[in-house]
């Protein structure tokens, strides 16, 4: 393994704990964002799926051995979400604008917030409306920071929702 | 500098024959030794940085209770005086309640140990790690956890049942949890009545309660003992609403649950 492997190890299992430990744990739901699933998504778009595919699943693999969820499960959720985020990246979201980036993180948000409903077969029924739209507007305003952060780095992002002009 | 590459159209399959593999594997139980180890590596930093989180939460819940505490305040006036004169009447039984109690507990500590754990995640809705009403600490299997487990908090009410149980780690399922059911008595009498079950995530249910079962509003519930891994006498709610019907085989009661989750940082699991 070389030091660039070793070194994604460490930072994504580092983002991971920061998320299990002290982000979910946060009092108020709208600071709740899923760190894990906003950088993915960036690193997914900058580095193509044959590249973080294995990271995926490496993280997925993390995930089973601390989760109560049935074992494989966590990792089978994460590759079909990467695997939907990178299908509309191909075919619909193909500029690289922060428009198409909302869609991805709105759209992710809420296929991994049902399967988890799905896996844990445990329907909340008190105010769900509110944890699945709390998660969905920390996610995007995460998901601004970060466009906005990697447009200063690389500026052939676009910054900007994207407008014809006439 | 960032290098933007466009997403490949060709996909390999080797992801998911691995992803089938090391399923399998596991259930095979070759897989026992890493997941353990990474459950011990990783509980440490788990622990440290969840402690960390809990003093803003303090911050937060103190804030709250002070605005709740005004208007509670002048409630609590007018309750005084009323329990003034019932106070005065009730002396001599608190002193034997006290000698009661105090035999109870050495009765207690004779029967059966504990083992306190640190609340490392609390579940949520689309959690990472475990769904809403659920808690995970940092005892397992080691210290001698085992699922169905009654779990309770500092002052002796139960807080839930164990769960699923790792080497390192357990799952804790609330009162409020629809899977955590508990056989159920009235404070006054050892007899089983009915059964507690959690009740949308908020609130607890006594349900299976025989007609001509007596049931009062503010009536203190506890664990019968039925369960061989619940001792009696677990305090587990107070009855807010009696639900009986006279065509009706079962009447039910809504329990206000006495511990609140989000308040504790560590619990105690009875091992019998």
């Amino acid at each position: 393994m070389g030091w660039l492997q070793l070194f994604n190890a460490l930072w994504l299992l580092l983002v991971a704990l920061i998320q299990l430990s002290w982000i979910d744990q946060l009092p108020i739901i709208w600071l709740r964002p899923n760190l894990l699933l906003v950088i993915l998504i960036n690193w997914l778009a900058l580095s193509g799926w044959r590249r973080v595919n294995w990271w995926v699943i490496f993280l997925g693999l993390f995930l089973d051995c601390l989760a109560f969820y049935p074992f494989g499960s966590q990792t089978l959720l994460w590759m079909l979400t990467m695997g939907l985020v990178n299908l509309l990246l191909v075919n619909f979201f193909t500029n690289k604008s922060l428009t198409a980036f909302s869609g991805l993180v709105v759209i992710a948000t809420i296929f991994q917030w049902l399967g988890r409903i799905i896996i844990s077969r445990h329907w909340p029924v008190n105010q769900w409306w509110l944890d699945l739209g709390g998660q969905i507007l920390a996610n995007w305003l995460l998901m601004v920071i970060i466009h906005y952060l990697i447009y200063w780095l690389d500026r052939r992002l676009n910054p900007l929702f994207l407008f014809k002009r006439r | 500098m960032a290098i933007i590459r466009l997403p490949g159209k060709k996909s390999s399959a080797w992801p998911w024959l691995l992803l089938v593999m090391l399923v399998l594997a596991h259930f095979v139980g070759l897989l026992t030794g890493v997941e353990n180890m990474v459950g011990r590596a990783v509980q440490p930093v788990l622990r440290t940085l969840s402690s960390r989180n809990q003093s803003l939460t303090g911050w937060l819940n103190n804030w709250r209770e002070r605005r709740a505490c005004q208007t509670e305040l002048s409630e609590v006036k007018n309750q005084n005086s009323r329990l003034t004169a019932q106070t005065i009447s009730l002396a001599s039984l608190v002193e034997e309640n006290k000698e009661l109690r105090q035999l109870l507990n050495f009765q207690k500590a004779r029967e059966f140990k504990l083992v306190t754990a640190n609340i490392v995640y609390r579940g949520q809705s689309g959690g990472l790690l475990a769904p809403s009403q659920t808690l995970i600490i940092d005892q397992g299997a080691r210290q001698g956890i085992a699922t169905d487990l009654a779990v309770i908090d500092q002052q002796g009410a139960i807080v839930g049942k164990i769960g699923q149980v790792k080497d390192n780690s357990a799952e804790v399922l609330l009162v409020t949890n629809k899977n955590c059911l508990l056989a159920a008595a009235t404070a006054s009498s050892s007899q089983t009545i009915g059964v507690v079950r959690g009740e949308m995530g908020l609130t607890i249910r006594l349900e299976m309660v025989a007609q001509n079962e007596p049931l009062q509003v503010g009536q203190d519930i506890v664990t019968s003992g039925l369960e061989p891994a619940v001792p009696p006498n677990l305090l587990i709610g107070r009855i807010n609403q009696v639900n009986k019907e006279n065509n009706a085989l079962w009447q039910d009661a809504g329990l206000e649950p006495l511990t609140d989750a989000n308040q504790l940082n560590f619990v105690s699991v009875i091992i019998p």
